[in-house]
């Protein structure tokens, strides 16, 4: 049997504790005492890319953007402070929708061996990543401009914790659909071409205090680091991984899919 | 340093979790409103608090609060000084459900919205404004309004006195201080009941069906779109079902 990974049960754990918040919150809109506890918490609130969209109405002293709460605010530090140590691992240990994504890809894995995540060629799929920027900078104008959250119509993650409750807009269902369908054949295809928030994050890879650091000296290049990474990245032609599309996953480390010792790791100021 | 799957797995939920410990304790972990309209940006208002930005959520204290108006003058407006103890607490949304008209009229978020614009002078543009004449003459009164626009709101202003369902308390705490008779209270119809509330009290759809003279309505619909839909008159479908179920 498949050893489970310590990422794999922190992602089901955040994944599982989003899906309560929501629950807990739909309950007491329907006047159910079910979670108390939690109740009161939307997902907007729990969201740090909330924090993104009411960024210019925060700074031209306008308050925050309706439904936006200071605990955005407070993830989003927290998630800039993450991302500063260990570059995007949230996208690859906590966000929710990255986690479903990456299940669903498990099945597409099986269903397709050798051309999943391979259907679109690197020459495409490395512009295409740019996207994300575009994603973000239309976000970030429209919430401004608007000051609502026009994105909430077509967020694949408000859908996945919302299809049930009504709240969550057809457009946003018909994203969330399309890319959990997309995620048979493409690993992440949200994260990688699309999230505005690992937009950001991806950044913070340039500079993170962790790195991934491959040991030139070692290396086989056997290439199964570039096989296996998720997010398409010649891990194999790099001696830092400062890829801004790296989510910190470590499945190309050499405590995964690295066959030799101490070549492939993360370490302290990518430090030997 | 390396760092494996473990340490990176407990690091990263370490930082989320004892994050939020620390932004909570330290009173910034708020995932509700804190109830403060946003200021307007540009123009002669710049910096003033937008009635726009007035949410249903808003209790008339927050309003209070935002654009410098007594709770007591906004209770006045919407004549609740009488029927309710702490006006401050109460919420705009609540309105809908304290005034029920007949007609396809709705006297909520809008309506304040508009009277708090009319009462600062802070510009806010709506087609879809109603206001109490209560509120009209406390604009008057105070001479917030000339006496032109006084004359032309007055011809679509309603006397909301003669809506008042004083009967159907809406928050727990008012409940608590207007309403000793538990028993009553659970057999409330407001205009959010739906279908599915009313036959958890004791009855079938079929009977329910029977009793508002509609058919195919189905659990999800609320009592009062059925009614207005169908015109019908909410007071007295209100009134069978209450009857039906006593």
């Amino acid at each position: 049997m498949k050893k489970i990974k310590p990422r794999n049960i922190i992602q089901l754990l955040f994944f599982i504790t989003v899906a309560l918040i929501t629950l807990a919150k739909n309950a007491e809109e329907l006047g159910l005492s079910i979670l108390d506890s939690i109740k009161g918490v939307s997902l907007h609130s729990i969201c740090p890319f909330g924090a993104v969209e009411t960024f210019y109405t925060l700074i031209t002293g306008q308050g925050l953007i309706a439904k936006i709460h200071t605990s955005s605010l407070v993830l989003f530090v927290i998630l800039v402070i993450s991302a500063i140590l260990f570059g995007g691992a949230f996208c690859g240990f906590i966000c929710p929708l990255g986690s479903i994504q990456e299940f669903v890809g498990k099945l597409g894995k099986k269903l397709f061996p050798k051309k999943y995540n391979n259907f679109i060629p690197y020459k495409v799929d490395k512009y295409l990543k740019y996207l994300r920027y575009l994603s973000l900078l239309v976000i970030v104008y429209f919430s401004s401009y608007s000051l609502k959250l026009v994105f909430a119509d077509y967020d694949p993650y408000f859908a996945l914790f919302n299809f049930y409750t009504g709240e969550a807009a057809i457009t946003a269902i018909l994203v969330l659909v399309v890319v959990l369908v997309s995620s048979l054949f493409v690993e992440r295809p949200w994260c990688k071409y699309f999230c505005p928030l690992s937009a950001i994050l991806g950044i913070f890879n340039k500079f993170r205090i962790f790195k991934i650091v491959r040991n030139k000296s070692t290396c086989i290049s056997c290439k199964k680091c570039d096989n296996v990474c998720p997010m398409n990245i010649k891990v194999s032609e790099k001696e830092i991984i400062n890829d801004t599309n790296c989510i910190s996953c470590l499945k190309c480390t050499s405590e995964e899919v690295c066959p030799i010792d101490n070549t492939l790791d993360m370490k302290l100021g990518g430090i030997k | 340093m390396k760092l494996n799957n473990m340490i990176l797995s407990i690091a990263i939920a370490a930082i989320f979790i004892i994050g939020i410990m620390i932004s909570d304790y330290l009173g910034y972990w708020q995932t509700e409103s804190l109830k403060v309209p946003q200021k307007i940006s540009e123009g002669e208002f710049e910096g003033y608090s937008n009635p726009d930005d007035i949410r249903g959520s808003y209790s008339l204290g927050d309003i209070s609060k935002s654009f410098e108006i007594n709770v007591e003058t906004l209770s006045k407006a919407y004549d609740l000084a009488n029927i309710i103890e702490d006006p401050s607490v109460f919420k705009v949304n609540q309105l809908e459900e304290y005034y029920v008209f007949d007609e396809d009229i709705e006297l909520g978020t809008g309506s304040v919205k508009y009277f708090v614009s009319l009462y600062t002078g802070i510009p806010y543009e709506s087609d879809d404004n109603v206001l109490p004449i209560t509120a009209l003459n406390i604009l008057k009164e105070e001479e917030k309004i000339t006496e032109e626009l006084y004359d032309e709101l007055k011809e679509i202003s309603i006397d909301i006195s003669k809506y008042l369902i004083t009967e159907n308390i809406v928050s727990d705490e008012i409940t608590e201080e207007y309403n000793n008779d538990d028993e009553d209270e659970e057999y409330v119809i407001k205009s959010t009941t739906t279908v599915l509330e009313v036959i958890r009290w004791c009855t079938s759809i079929e009977e329910l069906e029977e009793l508002i003279g509609v058919t195919e309505i189905s659990e999800d619909d609320v009592i009062r779109n059925i009614c207005l839909d169908n015109g019908l008159s909410f007071s007295e479908v209100k009134e069978k079902i209450s009857i039906s179920l006593k």
